[in-house]
């Protein structure tokens, strides 16, 4: 394994530890603590994205669905944090394939406290994840939202060089061919583990078509 | 009136901003007549997610409703935003 390979699994499981551990922790560079922050980082974001692949309609694609699942950690979250407020932003690459990994995260409510209050129905992690990217639903009644994680799925799935795994409480979410790949650089996953905000690994391999 | 969406960002992707930029679309664009079409141009945005899309068109279409048209765009978020928020 290449130092930037294992770099990779270290930052990944980096994010995944802070979103499990039941206490805060020290603060981190990669949170943005407030959506201004995270605006202004989604936009290095995208330039960094279009100089590494040189494909501006990809790297539109993939910034729109982080910032769909970024914004969410707030739109959701705020005032109901644990303890540290924002949403983890990090990505880098796999240099030995041509993929760009994106860890989102936060330390807020999860999907199964915002939606459970407005549909009842909903008992489980896994069933609000399966609520959230597939119904026009969203815990922010009577606001009319909920299509942002339709649309991720959409633009997940529009490609076979794309892939997301997204977890919230103990509920998993996997999309895209990717997506079952994205669990092999969890540790841990298999233990089951509870998320109690979101976790969610973006996978997105270069594509030379655009 | 033609509505140029770059000159409020050329990357948009939050409803918080998308309410914003409605407020202040309401407030300083208006068309001269009241027939007038209201055309949104997505030429130069980058980057659209439906979220963004949705606070500013829906807002705008309240105002002007079916006078409001959105332009062709080749953006693939500019697409794929439009046909979620139709």
């Amino acid at each position: 394994m290449t130092h930037p390979q294992r770099k990779s699994l270290e930052r990944i499981a980096a994010a995944y530890a802070w979103a499990v551990s039941l206490s805060p922790s020290p603060s981190h560079e990669t949170i943005a603590p407030t959506r201004d922050v995270f605006r202004g980082r989604l936009d290095r974001f995208y330039r960094e994205m279009v100089s590494a692949s040189g494909s501006e309609a990809d790297s539109s694609l993939l910034t729109a669905v982080a910032g769909e699942i970024g914004n969410n950690c707030f739109d959701h979250n705020l005032g109901q944090w644990r303890d540290d407020p924002g949403c983890w932003f990090e990505w880098g690459f796999f240099l030995d394939k041509p993929v760009t990994w994106v860890v989102l995260a936060d330390r807020g409510q999860g999907v199964l406290a915002s939606l459970g209050r407005v549909d009842t129905s909903i008992h489980t992690d896994q069933e609000a994840l399966d609520a959230a990217f597939s119904r026009i639903l969203s815990g922010r009644s009577p606001e009319k939202r909920g299509n942002g994680l339709k649309f991720v799925k959409q633009i997940v799935t529009g490609d076979s060089k794309r892939g997301l795994l997204f977890l919230s409480g103990k509920g998993q979410m996997t999309l895209g061919n990717l997506g079952l790949s994205a669990k092999t650089y969890v540790p841990d996953l298999a233990s089951g583990e509870n998320v109690p905000g979101t976790w969610a690994l973006l996978l997105w391999e270069k594509n030379y078509e655009n | 009136m033609k509505i140029e969406v770059k000159k409020f960002g050329e990357i948009l992707t939050s409803r918080t901003e998308g309410r914003e930029a409605y407020l202040v679309a309401r407030a300083y664009l208006k068309p001269v007549k009241d027939d007038e079409p209201v055309e949104l141009d997505f030429d130069g945005v980058k980057v659209l997610t439906p979220s963004w899309a949705d606070e500013f068109i829906s807002g705008l279409r309240s105002e002007y409703g079916a006078r409001l048209k959105c332009l062709p765009s080749a953006n693939p978020t500019v697409i794929a935003s439009l046909q979620i928020v139709g």
